[in-house]
Parts: C-alpha cells; structure tokens; sequence
C-alpha cells in the first residue's frame, strides 16, 4: 500500500498512538488509596446504624465533699481499685482537731467534779448515818438529822447535773470527731478511679460542674447508642447489633440489647469537644457485652449497627430471626 | 484508480507538505485550546477529584463544592443506616487563615479527615508520611500550598505556623490535583479540624460514602436523596455540577468558549481552504482522467479519499504534537491540559467533516468541468 | 481508400456550437459536415480560434453541441447519456494534448496505465500492458521515470502510449508537437503514423504546424467555423 510508505503517515499513525497512550495513562482512574483502618461496614443487610460511647454499666460516679475545704490529702490514683469506705482524699481538718482539743479537755474538769461530788455523798451519807443511829433524841436534833439527810440529797442531785454535763461534754467531743471524720472522703462504693481532678492544696467547692473525682465500675462495660430520632422507628428492641471501637472497623464486637431508654433527648456531641452542641435528639439504647481480646476503655467512641427488618418492599425475612420480646423496663 | 488518487495526493510533495501543514496546525489548535479548556474544568473540580471517593453527601441546595453548608452530626449514621451504603465518613471542609512565622497570612482550605481510615487522603505524598496526621497538632499541606505560601525554604516539614491562632505543624506533604482557585489546601483529621475551626453549631460539612460492590452507584445515591431528603451526587454528577457553576458564575465559560469556538473555526477553515485549493489546482489533471473516461463517481471517490487520507494523516500528526506539547508542559501540573477522547472524537468528526464539505465543493465544481479545459 | 462503400468511423452533420448568451454570444462552428473513415489521419488544420478545438471536443463528445449530430463508430454521440458517453470514450477514444497532460505524480508506466485503470483493470495487469506500450513508443528504458524527468519529446511519446494502450477507435491529437521543437514533433508524427494509424482506426490531429502536413492523408481546414476545404494529401514516396 502506497499510504505505507510515506513518513506522515507513520507519523500520523505515532501521533494517534502517543496520543491514546497519554489518555490511557491520563484517564486511568487512580483507585482511592486503602484507608489506613477499615471503615466501619455493617454486618447486616439492612441496618440502624447509631453512634455510641462505652460506659461502665453502673453509672459513674462524680465524687464530691460534703463541705467545701482546703484539700490536705489525696490518697488515691488514676486507675486504683477502691473498696467501699475507702477514703479518696482528705480535707483540711485543723479548725476540727482544735475545737477536739478544747472539747476533750472539757471534759476532765467535769470527771474531777463528779469524783469530788462523790465524796461530799460519802461523806453526808456517813453522817446521816450516824446521826439516825443515835437514839438519844437530847443528843441528836430532829433538825440536824433533817438538814443532813436534805443535805445528803442535794449532793445526789449535784452528782446526777454533773453525769449530765459530763455525758454532754463528751458528746460535744464525738460531735467534732464525726465531723473529722466527714473530711476524709471516702468511696461510697467499690470501683475503679476513672478521673482524679484534685490535688493536695486545692480548694474544693460544692457544686463544681467537674467532679473532683470520678469513680466507675470498669468491670462490666455497657454502650451507650445514640440514634437520630428520624431513624428511631426504626429501631427493633432486641434487634441483633455490633459495634466497633474507631481504628478497629473490622472487628465486630456483637451487644446485648438491655434497654431503650423512653425519653428521646437532645444529642450531646460525641465528637470529643467538652462544649454541649444541641442539633438534633437521639434516641438513647443501651447495650451490654463481653469484654473483646482488644482493651476497651470506657469512655471510648464506637459505631453501633443495629439489624432492622428488610423494608416491607423486598418482602424477605431477615436471615437471623428476631423474636420481639416484651421490652425491659 | 485509488492507487492514482493517492498517487497524486503524495506526488506532489510541496503541496502535500503544505496541505497536511494546514490540517495538522488546525487540529493543533483546537486540540491544545480544548484540552486547556478542559484542564481548566478539571481543575475546578479538584477539590472533588483530589478526594476520590464515590459518593458525597451534603445540602441538597448546594452549588458546588466549596461553598459549604454543614449537616447534623447524626447525618453520617443516617447515611449509614441505608441499604447499598458499604461506609460513610464525615468530612471537614472549610476557609481558615493561617498565619506563618514570618507573619504572612494565608487563606487556606482546611480538609477535616475522618480519623479513623484517613478516606478521602491524597494518594501520594511527597514527602514524610500522611499517617503521621495523627500526631497532635500534626497538618498535611499539598504541593500548592507550599508554592503558595513561599516554596520549600518557607514551608516543609516540620514547619510551625497558627491555624486559626492555634499551632499547626507540617508533617508531610501531599501531592494533589492543582485546583482552579489554588488555595492551599491544610489536611488534619476531622476531630483536629474541630479544635481549629472557630465554634459553630454545625461542623460536618460532607459525608463521604461508597456504594455497596454490585449496588449500582446512581440508585445508592438516589435512596439517599429520596429518604434523608439530603443531596448526594455522585463524584462525577458533583464534579459536573461544579464546573457547570464555574462555567456560569465566573467569566471563564464565556471567555475560553470565544477563544475555542475562534481556534475551532480558524481551524477549520484553514482545513477547508487548505484542501479546497489542493483540489482546484489538480483540477487539469481530474480533467483530463474526466476526458479519458473517468466517470464523475469515480473522481468524486478520488477527491474523498484523498481528503480523508490527507485529514486523517494531518489529524493524526496534529493530535500527536498537541499531545506531546501537553505532555512536556502540563507535566509539572502547572499548566491545565487534559486531553480527552470526547474531544479528540470531536475534532476527528469536524475535521472528517470539513473534509467532506470541502471535497464536495471540489466534486462539484469537478461535475460542473468542462474536461475540454484540457485542451487548452 | 477513400470510398463511399466504406462507413464513415465519425460522421459530423450540421454541427453548430456557440458559447455564452444574449449579446455575448459567440457562434463557433457554423454548421460543420466532416466525415472520417479508419484508416486515415486527417489532419484539421486552421487560424487560433478558428474552432479547431471547439470541433475536436465536440467529436470526442466532451463539449455538447447545439445543433446537428455526431455519430462515432455508429453511435449517436449527442443521444447518450452524459455517464454512457463518458465510458464510451473512455472505450474508444484515445487523447494526446498539446501539453501532454500526464499526471506529475505518476511514473511513465502509471501515467500510461491510468486509462485500463479507468477501465477497472487490475494495476499489475494495467502496468505490463503499459511498459508493452511503452516499449513499441521506444521508451522501453524510461518506465519509471517521473515526467519531470523526462524531456518533451519523451512525455509526448508517453502521452501516445497512454492514448493507444486500450486500443482505441479513434486517436484524437490536439496539437501534438506545438510544444516541441521541429525535430522532435517530427519524430511525434512519424511515431504517430506508424504506431497510431492502423486499419481499424482513424487518427485526427489538430495542428497548425505546416511542417508536419506531410504525415497526414487529409487535411481539413477549419475557417470561421467552417470547413472551407478538404484535400488529399500527397504522400512523398508513395505519388
């Protein structure tokens, strides 16, 4: 062919060539890169999927003192396992000790009075006594016998004030003792630190919004779910669901379902900001399960995937059946 | 009589040189203007393409994508909860200023990633590692950024510099798609976008999702639309409608289409005229074939092919420089070019057409010849 | 040779041509009555402009003329077809120009081969059949030359293959050596004489070149538009 042999033609036929070349190279469509982590993907066909927070399953506790006061003392850590009556910290207490001082030495005076009173009693007891065994009516007066025995029973008296004033005395002093003791703060109930904000030569006030401390049971961990109230009828109670922790996409950690709790409240943001962001209300689920072969800490956010029903439209039963059940209250 | 035609067509090597000259200039021009044009869209859908992920939800009334209108946090679940959905992550995308060490301020796009997969990151990098845009503080910039804000002796890694007057440090540098506005982009994750942005009650701007594999991509992001009622478009659907608003909104549609639809028509013509003149000057020649015996049918398949050997010849010289002019230029990515088959499919069809329109005038006029021209 | 018993191969009767319209209108031949038999070359001699040509394109039935008609081995020429007539000539009819017209592109052997082409005749076949023809012009060694390359007398020579290489009819001649020097246009006619003429075709040649009168057996004079004289010429040798 004679077209064959003419260079602009080769030429032309380069240029074709190079040209697709480039476009191939140009248009091939870069895949996106892997991400780093799975994304977290549903198990299910047809989901809810909600954003949850792990909590301990008895709800936190916010440690607080019962006076406000210089803190002396922190006995605990980040981390510690606390029995009950465990005291945490300790608030300054030198006004207390003082007032013991001044009530305990109180109370000494008071015991030397009422010996003293003791041997006045013996003393008008032995007379009268002795006055009533006289049977000589010249030697022993009607009058004295009477003045001592009157006598005799104003010293009973004086004794029994001052047992009173004793035992008040005393009381005074266990009163300041029991107050001592409110200083120590202690753990109302077992568990583990989760937050300590305080430190020795901190002034604790009533009513912080941060709690100087936070106790929790880590032990038994729940979920939190938090799902948009547009999808809440959505919602099966009992429904099977998983979660996973963020960074960990691919594993499944299957939940129990506990409860859904009644009152759709506004969504507290998640996304690590302390600042409270209303948007929108969520309907609030919980749900237990067993501790994962990862770590799992409480506080930690998790992408919740709950089963629902196939829509009504693809007529299938869903493939793990789900027996409604009467729901918790 | 083909042979004879192309015969004549290549003897003459002067006016075959000039012809096919003609032809590979216009197809030049309308190439490289075209695909500059072209580049120029593609670059104005960068911020879209730099992400590369299929679906993206977001405002329903949206423009085009950097104007943001930012979603209920609860949108990503939402999304989520939807059939043919296989992962939806949340985006952060929005201007900030940043402030350098030398006091030189920045307006920047801050790219908010989803921690967790880092979806939507650039696929290369280069230099130091997108990974590390877990560490605290930690920001990526592009390759534009760091152009913009004063070259490599300015910003690299390990530079400090205040986002939105909290610290910032480059950890890596990515290598992206430069986008038609060229403000820097700054990556972080979306949670490190949320300390830098100044409060706002709604943060998400887009959730990124993907179709389940075998799930048609379209009706994923029709259900979106239909049961969130939140907009979602495909990357492609979002991309278009963004230089569709580049192309109405600013004055580039208007000043680059004169500017093509010129090179085009000049193109054209010198194609045309090119090849009508190839024909007149052979017209003895066809005349005195006509006078031996060649019927009409037969020079008016002489004159089409060589037409179509000369277009197609000229057409494949003219794609192959402009390619290689966009190759060496656009290379650094400095220079909008992107040459596609629609438009090389396009210019073969209007070249092939002026080819034909020009031959017919020619077989015309040749119908119209007295073959006794020949005799004098 | 020249009787009435034979059948005339052209028969031209009252033809009558004219260019332009109105005011601008030109008549050039006037009412023209040629006959042509096999055998001869008649030469058809006359002033420029005289309509030599004008008479030569309406024989070949290149031009249409406006009155009269024309019949070419028995064939109405004006009543075909304009696609009919144009294969028709192509059959039987064979072109030598003043200026060659051979195709600059085309080597020697292409150029002559362009009319069995035309013919849809395979190229090899076409070709062989050229460098034959080429061969009996005496140019067996310049086949692959390019026109260019060739002088005058040589591209004419070609010329003459590519008229007579499918064999045809009738050989018309439009002056054939009025671009060559006296040599050389003599060689032309010799060649055409004795290539060209042959019993069962007739060879026009237009001219007005008076030193090569001598190869003709007629000679028709155009003047005005008319033939004003047809005489037998006198062949040297043969009286």
């Amino acid at each position: 062919m004679i077209v064959f042999k003419r260079v602009s033609v080769w030429l032309a036929v380069a240029g074709v060539g190079f040209a697709a070349w480039v476009l191939i190279g140009a248009n091939k469509k870069e895949s996106m890169p892997t991400p780093i982590s799975e994304p977290p993907r549903s198990p299910y066909e047809q989901v809810v999927a909600a954003s949850g927070i792990i909590e301990a399953v008895n709800e936190n506790v916010r440690i607080a003192p019962a006076v406000a006061g210089l803190i002396t003392k922190v006995f605990v850590k980040v981390g510690d396992q606390v029995t009950e009556q465990t005291p945490l910290f300790q608030l300054d207490d030198r006004e207390l000790r003082a007032q013991y001082l001044t009530r305990e030495a109180a109370i000494a005076p008071l015991q030397a009075q009422i010996d003293e009173q003791k041997y006045k009693i013996g003393d008008l007891e032995t007379q009268l006594q002795r006055l009533q065994s006289v049977h000589d009516e010249r030697a022993v007066s009607e009058d004295d016998l009477k003045r001592t025995w009157y006598a005799l029973e104003m010293a009973k008296r004086g004794d029994q004030r001052l047992h009173a004033s004793h035992k008040q005395a005393k009381a005074q002093r266990d009163e300041v003792t029991i107050l001592l003791e409110r200083l120590t703060v202690r753990a109302p109930r077992s568990g583990i630190i989760l937050q300590v904000n305080v430190r020795a030569g901190e002034y604790a006030t009533l009513g912080s919004s941060e709690p100087l401390m936070l106790l929790g049971e880590t032990e038994q961990l729940q979920i939190r779910a938090d799902v948009d109230e547009v999808n809440a009828p959505l919602v099966i109670p009992q429904a099977p669901a998983v979660a996973s922790i963020k960074s960990l996409g691919s594993e499944k950690i299957p939940l129990t379902f506990v409860r859904i709790e009644p009152y759709v409240i506004p969504k507290k943001s998640l996304t690590g900001e302390n600042i409270e962001r209303v948007d929108t209300r969520v309907l609030r689920i919980i749900y237990r399960f067993n501790r994962p072969s990862f770590p799992v800490y409480a506080g930690q956010q998790v992408d919740v995937f709950i089963e629902r029903k196939p829509s009504r439209t693809t007529g299938r039963t869903p493939s793990s059946p789900t027996t409604p059940t009467e729901r918790p209250s | 009589m083909n042979y004879v035609a192309l015969k004549m067509l290549f003897g003459d090597r002067a006016k075959y040189l000039m012809l096919l000259c003609g032809l590979t200039f216009a197809v030049m021009l309308i190439v490289q203007q075209g695909s500059i044009f072209w580049g120029l869209m593609m670059w104005s859908q960068a911020s879209i393409t730099n992400l590369n992920v299929p679906i993206w939800v977001t405002d329903p009334g949206i423009a085009q994508v950097d104007e943001v209108k930012p979603l209920a946090d609860t949108a990503v679940d939402r999304v989520r909860s939807l059939d043919g959905v296989e992962w939806a992550v949340p985006l952060y995308k929005g201007l900030l200023r940043a402030r350098l060490a030398t006091g030189e301020y920045h307006q920047i796009t801050l790219t908010g990633l989803e921690s967790a997969t880092l979806i939507g990151r650039p696929a290369e990098v280069q230099e130091g590692r997108f990974e590390d845009i877990l560490q605290p503080d930690a920001v990526v910039l592009d390759q534009w950024a760091v152009e913009r804000m004063g070259g490599p002796t300015v910003v690299r890694v390990g530079t400090i510099f205040e986002l939105n007057d909290k610290l910032a440090r480059v950890v890596a540098i990515a290598k992206t798609q430069k986008s038609f506005t060229n403000i820097p982009v700054v990556y972080t994750t979306y949670e490190g976008a949320m300390r830098y942005v100044p409060r706002e009650r709604r943060i998400l701007s887009y959730v990124l999702a993907k179709h389940k594999d075998g799930v048609p991509v379209e009706d994923v992001v029709q259900r979106i639309r239909t049961q969130t009622g939140l907009g979602a478009f495909t990357q492609e659907d979002f991309g278009f409608k963004t230089y569709m608003w580049v192309l109405v909104n600013t004055g580039i549609g208007i000043n680059f289409g004169t500017t093509i639809l010129l090179g085009f028509i000049v193109g054209m013509a010198i194609a045309g005229q090119t090849f009508y003149l190839f024909t007149i000057e052979n017209l003895r020649q066809f005349g005195a074939l006509k006078a031996m015996g060649a019927s009409s049918f037969t020079l008016a398949r002489m004159i089409l092919l060589q037409a179509f050997t000369v277009g197609l010849t000229g057409y494949g010289v003219g794609i192959g420089l402009a390619t290689v002019f966009g190759f060496l230029t656009a290379q650094g990515g400095n220079l909008p070019f992107a040459e596609t088959w629609q438009l090389l499919l396009l210019v073969l069809v209007a070249l092939l057409a002026i080819c034909l329109v020009s031959a017919s005038v020619s077989i015309i006029k040749l119908a119209r010849l007295e073959p006794a021209i020949v005799f004098r | 040779m020249n009787d009435d018993s034979q059948p005339a191969a052209v028969r031209a009767r009252g033809i009558v041509k004219s260019f332009g319209t109105g005011d601008t209108q030109i008549t050039v031949l006037k009412g023209i009555d040629l006959d042509i038999y096999l055998g001869e070359l008649l030469l058809l001699v006359g002033e420029s402009g005289g309509g030599k040509t004008t008479l030569l394109s309406a024989i070949a039935g290149i031009l249409d003329i406006n009155e009269g008609n024309i019949d070419v081995l028995g064939v109405p020429l004006s009543a075909l077809p304009a696609n009919k007539r144009t294969r028709f000539r192509g059959q039987t009819m064979g072109f030598i120009y003043q200026q060659f017209n051979l195709l600059p592109a085309l080597t020697a052997a292409e150029n002559v081969a362009v009319p069995l082409l035309i013919q849809n005749i395979g190229r090899s076949e076409a070709l062989r059949r050229a460098r034959g023809m080429l061969n009996r012009v005496g140019l067996p060694d310049r086949t692959e030359f390019l026109p260019k390359n060739l002088s005058g007398g040589q591209q004419q020579r070609v010329a003459i293959a590519r008229a007579l290489v499918n064999e045809p009819r009738l050989l018309i001649c439009d002056e054939p050596t009025a671009a060559l020097d006296g040599p050389n246009g003599q060689k032309i006619m010799e060649l055409l004489r004795e290539v060209g003429r042959s019993p069962d075709r007739c060879v026009i040649v237009v001219t007005h070149d008076s030193r090569i009168f001598h190869f003709g057996d007629r000679m028709a004079s155009l003047t005005d538009g008319r033939i004003t004289n047809i005489e037998r010429i006198q062949q040297e040798g043969t009286a």
